[in-house]
């Protein structure tokens, strides 16, 4: 065997033990949601999606808790659920192609829970024509705000709007400074954050950095500068981190407030007492929060870690935002899957019962957010599926090294700041 | 001004954390050869080890465990595994590439960042850990600014780190065989020094000192697997601002970077609401690589930079007989049996393969390392984006506008190619590419919206073609657009642009003095591969209805040459095979299908793309060639659609030389200086066409340095005729059109090109409408009466298919004057033509070269240490010595001459006599080389 072929064969037995590792280290599919009344039904796919090797791995460990729960109880009309993953690489065509798979599949009943970052419109296109709802989806494009297999839990317009007017009001900012990224969805909401508060007499100043930046310090002291009552930073989780922790060990004694899913745990935790006032939007509660739906979300997640799946973990440290934000895709399509008229689940049935679905979140008066009706539409005609746009003010507290409610911590519309 | 000394101050911080970088660079280069682009990889991992031994609970519950560590063990503990890192990365990657061109090194090391990202990635996720401070860092009051004390601890230890370095450097043993190493491997090897062990060191302390700065600065830039890759631009920036020269040099530059780029991010936000265009601070490493070339950068490279050898490339044969039945197939398969992920992926790899076409147009053929590609391409999408959305145009008006402008796009780019090249110009490609993703790509004044710009759907002639609707029909449009595209790159490899451009890859000087205008040929090179890229943009832009511009970062621009060396860069069905390992493309099926892979695709890509330029430092498609040519030699004769392929063959009729037009060359006055050093003295002579005129002198006299003086390489005051025509401050390509063309000492034939290409170079020289036009039908290969008759006349015809490396070194020899004779020249300046051959092949050159001045009518200028070969071809023969003119007559004048026998014959000149017939050999005199 010559030299050149001796060494070819070394490669492909490197490469193929990687790969043998990678396959061994995780089966592709949802872990064996094993049911204590088990579903006598054939099995039904669901799909999720979400971008690879950027920390949102979370997403899908939430839908298969979810998922989990609902096969323990019998399935969903009688059929066991099987979760089906799709991660994309951040691309257009690769959130595209995640999306096409789930179409081109013949037992998909929805997508739960699907995180598009740069192919709404294209993505929203895909499932229309296919009938294939999306539950607990993130339309932030003007196709899939208006697409009618879009049902939407949350909202991805107002949390700096929310932090502007509710953080600016909590702090009684006269002025503020928002520092964004240079990512088209950041300087928007910033644009119309200020907007907001500008019409409420507050001064406010914009300030942009790149997102390959690597010292944010300057930054940092440039928004210190403004000498502002509220700083808002919007930046990638990495930046942020880098971000708070300037800002924290500057000595700038005003507030901050951003995006909770922006803000890393173990950043704000080991700041410790260096940093205080910062306030945090977003569309959902805290997992650590005393409400009934929590705590069958905290359950059902410890039951999928103790079924091997880590990344279910509702500790602090593994982003539990993102898993209850999987996870309620999967209590939604429950709730639906009681208004399925006869015994087909099919998406086309599945559809028809999410149009008559109202989604609750725990009894009234205990439940941290108002149901959402999915027959009611917005009535702003650009963002008909926008039906929730809630904002829930939060603040870091430093001492307990959680995050907690400002107020009564519900939800206020975010089309009524 | 308080705000700009605060800036300042904080840019010291910047610029400390450059230096700790760029120091580690520089040594590893110094040590090694090899730009280390992965150095921010090493400092990311060593922040990361760090912290995974001295408070691993900083990470989320999904990475491992281990005992926490005192910071002290951890910090010599997470160095030490660094360089161990780093010592791997050189025994068992670079080391193994010695014989690899420069560039294929520089992208081993891109690889080898994108195994470290990947294996951090794998290991500790992408969550940032908290990282505490290492260096104090309580807030300290200047004025009216406030500053984190850690600031100025890292700019003392910048300070120490390369005052220490300085020391090693200059007063040990290990810096003197260093810089040995450094500045002449070859000689360092012959007296005893180990390059290997200097390059091993160097890497385990320039890794050693990367992991320093990751830990030290991981508290200011927080940790994350890509947080410092990008840091090496504006420290190669630095570095280069610094020349590579030293490291105080180095720790200048790096602060000067960094309170300059710092003060910069002060007014970012006022020019941004002035101009709409962001971070114009990150542009400052580009508009001081710019200023450097400026002022530093030359047209064309110094006598010692010629001869860098980049990977090979392909023959240009665009074979019919296997594509026509490939596309039927493929367009079968689209429209037939295909899903749609798979059109979609297909659809992504054609469109690449056209992006990378343009890097074989450019780096392949011309050997200009550009890292824009991609940025050009991103730029040439939103350009026809905004045509749509803004202008309403079409798809079709938009593909073609948008093509045009990105091509524009591309002779920017050639600018700084003019003056550098070779690594520098990666590095200010880079640096720019950089710039225009911060300052444009991701700018939503230009970029659209988190939406997106809405392109609508693509149709030609009212027929829906979109990716949306009708993926097939997107798939089969990019496909015939590939084609073309491929069509068109093997016409350009086969004809005189192409043939020039192989020129200036292969050697510039050379090129230049064949008469190639390398300037020109660059920027036509620059053209068309920026057209190509901007084609497969728009094509990517337009594939859904709304384009998003975020996917074409810094990373993908890197990734897009790493994909292609390693498909192979000279090969045109080396773009195909690197474009399905694009984001998207056809690998990503693997993916889309087993998503347990999905985590594990980047680093299983990085192991096995660092295998594949290892072991097949050409590309892949050059190994398989060479089995894909065995086979067609043995399958192709049995297809019947299949035809042979001609070969040129030359006439067998003999070919009278055709006389030149007669021109005398008048030297008068002219010195050459470099520096304070006077090389040539105001010498004054003149070469009659007919006439052979020898110039002698001892090593050093001046000799080539006259002959690049004449020829146009170096700068000289005095005045140089030819004819009637003062040539004074006229480019060597200028010179070699007129009529005065040389050949030099090195040979320096362009390797990668046959015989007969290289005839064919200097009868290429004019570019015009006909060489626009061999793009779309090649012309037949012609050789002019004038290359016919050198080919007769020197022999060359059964070598006219071999490529210098296969034929002996006389041949090369021929092969050398041939090419400069096929030049047309009325002057011939021969730089030791004899150099190294036998008695009897140096009195068979003779006779050929009286002939050029005889039935030719050429005049000959001779520089040679062959006295034999001297006395018996010279009509006349002048003598220099430290540049000036000593003597000049006949051959036996010179002989009998005193000053003459001082300075070059020695006493044994009396015993060589003899007329300039080219009859009889003479015994070689003192100062004759062989």
């Amino acid at each position: 065997m010559n030299r050149s072929r001796q060494r070819s064969l070394a490669v492909i037995a490197a490469v193929g033990l990687v790969g043998a590792l990678a396959a061994c280290s995780s089966s592709g599919g949802s872990p064996d949601a094993g049911a204590s009344s088990a579903p006598t039904g054939s099995d039904v796919n669901v799909w999720t999606t979400y971008p690879a090797n950027v920390n949102s791995d979370q997403i899908g460990a939430g839908v298969k808790a979810g998922v989990r729960a609902i096969n323990a109880d019998g399935g969903l009309a009688g059929h066991n659920v099987v979760v089906k993953e799709c991660k994309s690489d951040l691309t257009p065509q690769g959130e595209i192609a995640c999306f096409q798979q789930a179409v081109d599949d013949p037992d998909a009943v929805a997508l739960i829970s699907p995180l598009v970052i740069t192919a709404g419109d294209d993505t929203d296109a895909i499932i229309e024509e296919a009938g294939l709802p999306a539950i607990n989806s993130n339309p932030d494009t003007p196709a899939a705000l208006k697409g009618a297999m879009q049902f939407p839990l949350g909202q991805n317009l107002y949390d700096q709007p929310g932090c502007a007017v509710l953080g600016g009001d909590a702090v009684g900012a006269k002025s503020i400074t928002l520092a964004v990224s240079e990512t088209p969805n950041a300087q928007e909401q910033a644009a119309d954050a200020a907007a907001l508060v500008e019409a409420r007499g507050v001064t406010t100043e914009t300030l942009t950095f790149p997102v390959s930046t690597t010292d944010i310090s300057p930054y940092v002291q440039q928004a210190i500068d403004t000498d502002a009552d509220l700083i808002m930073p919007a930046a990638p989780p990495q930046l942020m981190g880098a971000w708070i922790t300037a800002q924290g060990r500057s000595g700038y004694e005003g507030a901050m407030c951003v995006s909770d899913g922006l803000a890393p745990y173990q950043v704000l935790a080991g700041l410790g007492p260096d940093i205080s006032d910062i306030y945090l939007t977003g569309s959902f509660p805290e997992v650590t929060w005393d409400y009934p739906l929590l705590d069958e979300f905290n359950k059902q997640a410890q039951a999928e870690v103790d079924a091997g799946d880590a990344l279910a973990s509702p500790a602090p440290e593994n982003n539990p935002n993102l898993v209850f934000r999987g996870w309620l895709g999967a209590y939604a399509l429950a709730q639906a899957a009681e208004n399925l008229s006869g015994d087909e689940l099919t998406k086309e049935a599945l559809v028809e019962a999410l149009n008559s679905t109202t989604v609750t979140f725990g009894p009234e008066g205990d439940a941290p957010m108002p149901p959402i009706d999915f027959s009611v539409p917005n009535p702003n005609p650009d963002m008909p599926r926008q039906f929730n746009t809630g904002v829930i003010l939060k603040k870091w507290n430093p001492e307990t090294v959680t995050i907690d409610p400002v107020g009564d911590g519900l939800p206020v519309p975010g089309d009524e700041l | 001004m308080s705000d700009i000394i605060q800036f300042g101050l904080l840019g010291l911080g910047l610029g400390a954390i450059y230096a700790l970088l760029g120091q580690g660079v520089l040594l590893i280069y110094r040590g090694s050869g090899v730009v280390n682009i992965a150095h921010g990889g090493f400092a990311m991992i060593g922040a990361y080890l760090y912290l995974q031994f001295s408070s691993p609970s900083s990470f989320n519950a999904s990475v491992p465990v281990t005992a926490g560590l005192p910071p002290v063990l951890a910090f010599v503990l997470a160095v030490v595994v660094t360089a161990l890192l780093g010592l791997a990365v050189d025994q068992l990657v670079l080391r193994r590439m010695r014989n690899a061109s420069p560039l294929t090194r520089l992208i081993a090391t891109l690889i080898v960042l994108l195994v470290l990202q990947a294996g951090a990635a794998k290991i500790w996720g992408y969550a940032p850990p908290f990282v505490k401070p290492i260096l104090p860092s309580s807030l300290l009051k200047i004025g009216d600014a406030s500053i984190s004390e850690s600031y100025f601890w890292l700019l003392g230890i910048g300070i120490v780190i390369t005052a220490a370095l300085m020391i090693v450097w200059r007063y040990t043993r290990i810096g003197w065989v260093t810089a040995a190493v450094s500045q002449n491997e070859r000689g360092a090897a012959a007296l005893g020094i180990s390059p290997g062990f200097v390059s091993s060191a160097t890497w385990v302390a320039g890794t050693a000192l990367a992991a320093v700065a990751g830990i030290l600065v991981a508290p200011i830039t927080q940790v994350s697997p890509t947080a410092l890759s990008l840091l090496i631009i504006p420290v190669l920036a630095a570095l280069v601002l610094a020349d590579f020269k030293s490291f105080p040099l180095v720790l200048a530059a790096s602060l000067f970077m960094g309170v300059a780029q710092t003060i910069l991010i002060r007014f970012n936000a006022d020019f941004k609401n002035l101009t709409g265009i962001a971070a114009v601070s990150d542009a400052f490493p580009l508009i001081v690589l710019i200023v450097v070339l400026l002022a530093r950068g030359s047209s064309l490279p110094l006598r010692g930079q010629a001869g860098e050898r980049l990977p090979l490339i392909g023959n240009g044969r665009f074979r019919w007989g296997i594509v026509i039945p490939l596309f039927v197939v493929v367009m079968l398969l689209i429209f037939l049996v295909f899903p749609t992920t798979w059109l979609s992926a297909l659809s992504v790899t054609f469109v690449v393969s056209i992006i990378l076409l343009s890097l074989v147009v450019l780096i392949g053929y011309t050997g200009q390392v550009s890292i824009a590609q991609y940025a050009i391409a991103a730029v040439g999408g939103l350009i026809g984006a905004r045509l749509t959305v803004d202008l309403g145009f079409t798809f079709i008006p938009a593909l073609i506008v948008g093509t045009l402008a990105a091509a524009v796009i591309g002779l920017l780019f050639a600018l700084p190619a003019l003056r550098t090249r070779g690594v520098n110009l990666a590095v200010i490609t880079l640096a720019a590419t950089w710039a225009v993703n911060d300052m444009i790509l991701t700018n939503s004044n230009f970029s659209g919206t988190s939406a997106g710009l809405r392109v609508g759907q693509a149709s030609i002639l009212g027929l829906d073609i979109s990716g949306s609707t009708h993926p097939e029909r997107y798939a089969a449009f990019t496909l015939i657009v590939l084609v073309i595209a491929m069509f068109v790159v093997t016409n350009l490899r086969r004809g005189r642009l192409g043939r020039s451009m192989i020129a200036v890859r292969s050697n510039e000087r050379a090129a230049s003095a064949s008469g190639v205008n390398v300037s020109r040929t660059k920027m036509i090179s620059f053209t068309i591969s920026g057209a190509l890229a901007g084609l497969g943009g728009i094509l990517l832009t337009y594939q859904f209805t709304t384009a998003s511009f975020t996917q074409y970062d810094t990373f993908t621009s890197m990734l897009a040459v790493a994909w292609i060396v390693i498909g192979g860069v000279g090969f045109v069905v080396g773009a195909i095979f690197a474009a399905v390992g694009a984001p998207s493309a056809l690998s990503s099926l693997i993916a889309l299908n087993w998503q347990g892979f999905v985590d594990w695709l980047p680093l299983i890509a990085g192991l096995g793309s660092l295998g594949a330029i290892i072991f097949n430092p050409h590309g892949i498609v050059q190994d398989l060639s060479v089995r894909f040519g065995k086979l067609e030699k043995r399958i192709a004769p049995k297809l019947p659609w299949v035809r042979p392929v001609k070969r040129f063959e030359p006439s067998t009729e003999a070919v009278t030389p055709t006389r030149v037009e007669p021109k005398n060359l008048t030297v008068t006055g002219l010195s050459v200086r470099y520096g304070g050093v006077v090389a040539v003295d105001s010498l004054s002579f003149e070469v009659r066409p007919g006439q052979v005129v020898g110039l002698i002198g001892p090593n050093g006299a001046g000799k080539t340095s006259l002959m690049d003086a004449v020829s146009g390489f170096t700068p000289y005051s005095g005045s140089v005729s030819l004819g009637d025509e003062k040539i004074d401050g006229w480019a060597p390509h200028r010179r070699a059109g007129h009529g005065i063309v040389r050949s030099f000492q090195g040979l320096e034939l362009f390797p990668e090109m046959t015989v007969l290409e290289n005839l064919q170079v200097p009868q290429d020289r004019k570019i015009g409408l006909k060489a626009l036009l061999e793009l779309v039908r090649p012309s037949k290969t012609v050789l002019d009466p004038v290359t016919m008759a050198a080919v007769q006349d020197f022999g060359l015809a059964p070598l006219l298919h071999k490529t210098p490396d296969d034929i002996s070194y006389g041949e090369r020899r021929l092969v050398a004057i041939a090419r400069a004779v096929a030049a047309k020249p009325s002057v011939l300046l021969l730089d030791e033509p004899v150099a190294g051959l036998s008695d009897s092949e140096s009195a068979e050159f003779g006779r050929l070269v009286r002939r050029l001045a005889d039935s030719w009518g050429m005049a000959v200028l001779v520089i040679e240490h062959d006295m034999n070969f001297v006395m018996s071809i010279c009509d006349r023969i002048t003598v220099i010595d430290f540049g000036k003119h000593v003597c000049d007559g006949t051959a036996g004048e010179v002989r009998e001459n005193p000053a003459a026998i001082a300075a070059y014959l020695g006493d044994d000149a009396e015993e060589n006599d003899s007329e300039p017939t080219g009859a009889t050999p003479v015994v070689a005199g003192k100062g004759a080389h062989r």
